[in-house]
């Protein structure tokens, strides 16, 4: 069931899921963060990552987002994190969407990764891709996603307590 | 889905007043009879009054209790109180307790809104008095999530059990009613006799 309405608005209060500026009818809002992390390959040759292993250190760069704004290069991708700290509550299960005016700039915010767990708490990472030719300008905080709360069918089940718990950034690729 | 009593009521006023719109609004109470963990109904005790159906009269219940007689029926205020959130609905039932005895609690419905003491209708089924006393457990609720929020609550309960009789011609009213001709035979007679009295002087 997705939360909606009145509903979603004194759930927000009730649980301080978010902000309460962030309620959107149907929705959260979510702004962008002011860091990011680029991935790039060190040297121009031909590098592997190993999927379930740790990634060297070297591929990362940590930036902060200038007030002119993140750029985003055509066919690239980066990991920004939400503006807002994020408390999904037992019994609700999170959805993350990219909002529909940058979708359609061809920018997705999460490479299928929009779930967040109940008893999740911190700043939500994510994934942008630019899919398009062009390069994308976004500015600090200005709104990106939409979180959806959906209810769960019980309360009785293990609340997150993952790798990627109270993270107050974009988190980076964590092995197993 | 039947709203799970141990995470979705409060004994505070201001946290259910805050919620109440919430998908996770809480059921006030004042005094919480869950009888156990996971539990999916509150019970709910004889309060203080009682309401006399034959002269539409509300009276305390006595210390002792009030004694009805079978196939007889009241209306009984709980001793708890309820604040029921906006999008809540609940359901009165009997208690496993009156099953043998014959007592028989009238079904009842609780609209989103409802804040004050329930009122129960009690039958008495059976062939034997039965004695309902304060705090005795009369009924129990159980609360389902309705899709759609009600606008406004509805009116504030008002306490008027400081002003009223503790007996209320309840056995008195129904004795006359009931035994009217033989009353009025034994007046008669009565009359008669003073008068023959008086004459024999």
């Amino acid at each position: 069931m997705l939360i909606v309405g009145d509903n979603l608005k004194y759930l927000i209060k009730q649980y301080d899921v978010v902000s309460e500026d962030s309620f959107d009818n149907t929705s959260v809002s979510l702004r962008l963060g002011k860091t990011i992390i680029r991935m790039e390959p060190p040297t121009s040759e031909k590098t592997f990552i190993y999927y379930g292993e740790d990634i060297p250190e070297e591929f990362f760069k940590e930036e902060e987002i200038t007030q002119g704004g993140l750029i985003i290069p055509p066919k690239s991708c980066i990991l920004a994190s939400s503006y807002e700290k994020v408390n999904i509550p037992n019994g609700y299960f999170g959805l993350l969407q990219t909002k529909g005016s940058l979708a359609r700039l061809f920018v997705s915010l999460t490479c299928t990764d929009g779930q967040i767990e109940p008893g999740y708490s911190g700043n939500i990472t994510f994934e942008i891709c630019n899919h398009s030719n062009f390069y994308i300008k976004i500015k600090p905080k200005q709104f990106v996603g939409q979180l959806f709360l959906f209810k769960t069918s019980t309360k009785q089940v293990e609340l997150y307590a993952g790798k990627y718990q109270n993270a107050t950034g974009p988190t980076k690729h964590k092995s197993e | 889905m039947i709203i799970d009593l141990k995470q979705r009521t409060t004994t505070d006023w201001s946290k259910f007043d805050s919620y109440k719109k919430s998908m996770e609004s809480l059921i006030f109470v004042d005094k919480k009879n869950i009888k156990d963990d996971g539990a999916c109904c509150l019970d709910f005790t004889i309060g203080e009054r009682w309401f006399n159906q034959s002269n539409s009269q509300w009276y305390i219940i006595p210390d002792d209790g009030i004694i009805l007689k079978s196939t007889e029926a009241i209306t009984i205020e709980t001793n708890e109180k309820l604040g029921v959130p906006l999008n809540v609905f609940g359901v009165v039932t009997g208690v496993g307790r009156n099953i043998y005895s014959g007592g028989m609690v009238s079904s009842g419905k609780i609209d989103p809104g409802f804040n004050g003491k329930l009122r129960i209708g009690f039958f008495n089924s059976s062939r034997k008095k039965m004695t309902l006393k304060k705090g005795e457990t009369i009924c129990a609720c159980y609360f389902i999530q309705s899709e759609t929020s009600i606008v406004a609550p509805l009116p504030a309960y008002i306490d008027e059990s400081q002003s009223l009789p503790t007996k209320g011609g309840f056995k008195v009213k129904k004795f006359l009613l009931a035994n009217w001709d033989k009353i009025l035979t034994i007046a008669i007679a009565g009359f008669a006799l003073y008068v023959s009295i008086l004459a024999l002087k």
